[in-house]
């Protein structure tokens, strides 16, 4: 193995201490025989104001992560988590669910992939948003609370917020639904915000729409965002930064700019030749085979080497490390050996 | 806009049926409580006078052939259905849903019990089961009750069991989760409004199959103690005398028809009252 030359360990420019700090997290889903390793060695930082993509394909672990983050996992006997998550000088792994339930929807905030279903059906839309304020005790009064509602409502770009916090999920359309889920999860005024996919299920135009609206929420509150998607195009536009996961492990991580020019990462480079770029016409190159399903994923070696090019003998038996600049990392043998 | 409409909050109010059911079932109820008050007769006093009387002045729905006044006869049964009705369901009601609540909720082996349970009972026939029930325990009050009560408790646990197991895995659920609710909160704000729907409206019909089934269970001779005036039982001894007196057998059938009819109503109202969704085609 080549050992990283010096130069690499630039330190890092003087920053303010990190919002969250991931390090060595593990997630392990449990099977009617084994632990199956779903998340492995997921190591990041975020500042406030920070929009970080996570991107991969379905099922590479993405929103298990998020779950990770807000305690959703391992609390109970399917899953285990270990490693650190510090949020804000706060360890969350070592909180208790009390605790953590002080946390979600407070200072971590998550916005899910499916608006259409993740509003209760039976509630006005207005009381369902109200419920954050009030329940994190950032109001006296239910009336209060409602009012808050109604103006993070006003704020995500619903007409006649006043009137329309009185009607049920049903009464609208995707993509206010979606803002809807928006709204809810800003009006507990967090520091993260985590969105898994917002825009999946969201026609194009409107899936633009949404993300304007988070950019400029991120402008005026400061927020962090976290940005869970399979969509580069939409990293490309509205991320600062950017990692890439393959099979529960990040493969690659750099600024938005330095990854889309400077793709270093076989799958990566996959990734981006297979989205279609409008205006050119050039085959498209669909990478194969298929993303290893969780109880596939080898114990050891590259979990990549099977769709991989570039796969050599190293990749069979170890699992590379995620080296570079301070700034750009990327997980390959490949890449070591020409560094 | 349907806006202004949104907001009239006055669930049953699109639906004349059900509120006219309501309106009748109250009467009903009401007279059935008052029954020892507005009767004119005492049910069971005998009369050789008023033997086979038809409707007339004196006797407004008539007489047995012992001269029993017949309407003060349904006005008493109408409290011996009423109180069957309501005792079954809510014993039905409650065992059911707990049960199959708590099934739906924790799963696993207990999910295995209740659910084999639930689908032993709902492979027998409604009637020969309480039929089966009240031979062995004798016909009384108090087991035709239990009888009846034990037909309906699978309705109850597999709507409870059905409703729980769709709702601990909606997205909103875990969506609340993610906000910070407590599991008690959940339950209480989300699951708990969720079911209460389809149980409320399961609650309404099964009054009328309570009814329907006390009614049959009397009429066969396995429901209250004969000497009872139960809808049933009027109807039974009414059934031989039809050729010469059919006001006996023919008020109590009315009595019984009436008032499911009205629970039928009440209860389709009510499912759609209930649903947002029904809720939003009415007003569109």
């Amino acid at each position: 193995m080549t050992r990283r030359s010096p130069r690499e360990f630039e330190p890092e420019k003087s920053r303010p201490p990190a919002l969250l700090s991931v390090d060595g997290l593990r997630v392990s889903l449990r099977s009617r025989t084994r632990m199956l390793p779903a998340v492995q060695e997921v190591s990041f930082s975020m500042q406030r104001g920070e929009i970080l993509a996570l991107v991969g394909e379905s099922g590479c672990g993405k929103s298990l992560t998020a779950q990770a983050l807000l305690g959703l996992v391992g609390k109970n006997s399917l899953g285990q988590v270990e490693g650190s998550i510090r949020f804000k000088d706060r360890e969350l792994t070592d909180l208790s669910e009390r605790e953590m339930r002080a946390i979600r929807g407070r200072e971590i905030a998550w916005v899910s992939q499916d608006p259409m279903t993740s509003l209760n059906p039976v509630y006005p839309v207005g009381a369902q948003i109200a419920e954050v304020p009030w329940l994190h005790q950032l109001c006296r009064t239910r009336n209060q609370a409602r009012g808050v509602a109604e103006r993070w409502m006003d704020r995500v770009g619903i007409p006649d917020p006043a009137l329309r916090a009185r009607d049920y999920p049903f009464a609208f359309s995707g993509g206010m639904r979606q803002r809807l889920v928006i709204s809810m999860g800003l009006s507990g005024e967090p520091d993260l915000i985590i969105a898994d996919e917002p825009t999946t299920a969201l026609d194009v135009t409107i899936q633009a729409q949404i993300l304007d609206l988070l950019h400029d929420l991120r402008a005026q509150t400061g927020c962090a965002i976290l940005l869970i998607t399979h969509d580069l195009g939409v990293v490309a536009q509205w991320c600062d930064a950017a990692m890439v996961m393959y099979a529960g492990r990040i493969v690659e991580k750099a600024p938005v700019g330095e990854l889309l020019a400077n793709p270093t990462h076989p799958y990566t480079q996959n990734l981006l030749a297979s989205v279609p770029t409008p205006g050119h016409r050039r085959p498209l190159q669909p990478i194969p085979g298929q993303a290893p399903a969780l109880e596939d994923i080898p114990s050891r070696g590259c979990p990549f080497r099977e769709r991989c090019a570039l796969a050599r003998a190293a990749c069979e038996v170890h699992m590379p490390d995620l080296v570079g600049s301070a700034v750009h990392r990327v997980a390959c043998w490949d890449r070591e050996v020409k560094a | 806009m349907v806006d202004s409409f949104r907001h009239a909050g006055q669930p049953l109010c699109p639906h004349p049926s059900a509120v006219a059911g309501l309106v009748v079932l109250s009467l009903l109820g009401l007279l059935a409580l008052f029954a020892p008050v507005i009767a004119p007769y005492d049910p069971f006093a005998l009369s050789g006078n008023a033997m086979l009387a038809p409707p007339g002045p004196d006797h407004w729905l008539g007489a047995d052939q012992l001269g029993r006044d017949l309407l003060s006869r349904l006005l008493y049964g109408a409290r011996i259905s009423f109180h069957v009705a309501v005792l079954s369901v809510g014993f039905a009601l409650g065992i059911g849903t707990l049960a199959g609540g708590i099934a739906g909720y924790v799963g696993g082996w207990i999910d295995q019990v209740v659910s084999r349970c639930v689908d032993v009972l709902f492979s027998i026939p409604d009637i020969l089961l309480a039929l089966a029930i009240m031979a062995a325990l004798g016909p009384t009050l108090n087991h035709l009750v239990l009888a009846i009560g034990i037909v309906y408790t699978p309705i109850f646990a597999r709507i409870a069991r059905g409703a729980v197991l769709d709702l601990r895995h909606a997205d909103y659920i875990e969506a609340a989760r993610s906000i910070g609710s407590s599991p008690a909160a959940i339950l209480y704000r989300h699951v708990l409004p969720g079911i209460l729907g389809p149980l409320v409206v399961q609650t309404t019909l099964s009054f009328a199959f309570a009814i329907l089934t006390e009614a049959a269970l009397s009429f066969l001779g396995l429901g209250v103690e004969p000497d009872q005036p139960s809808w049933g039982i009027l109807l039974n001894q009414g059934k031989d005398l039809m050729e010469r007196a059919w006001w006996i057998a023919v008020f109590p059938g009315l009595a019984i028809t009436l008032t499911v009819f009205c629970f039928n109503l009440v209860g389709d109202g009510l499912r759609d009252a209930l649903d947002p969704r029904v809720r939003a085609e009415k007003r569109a």
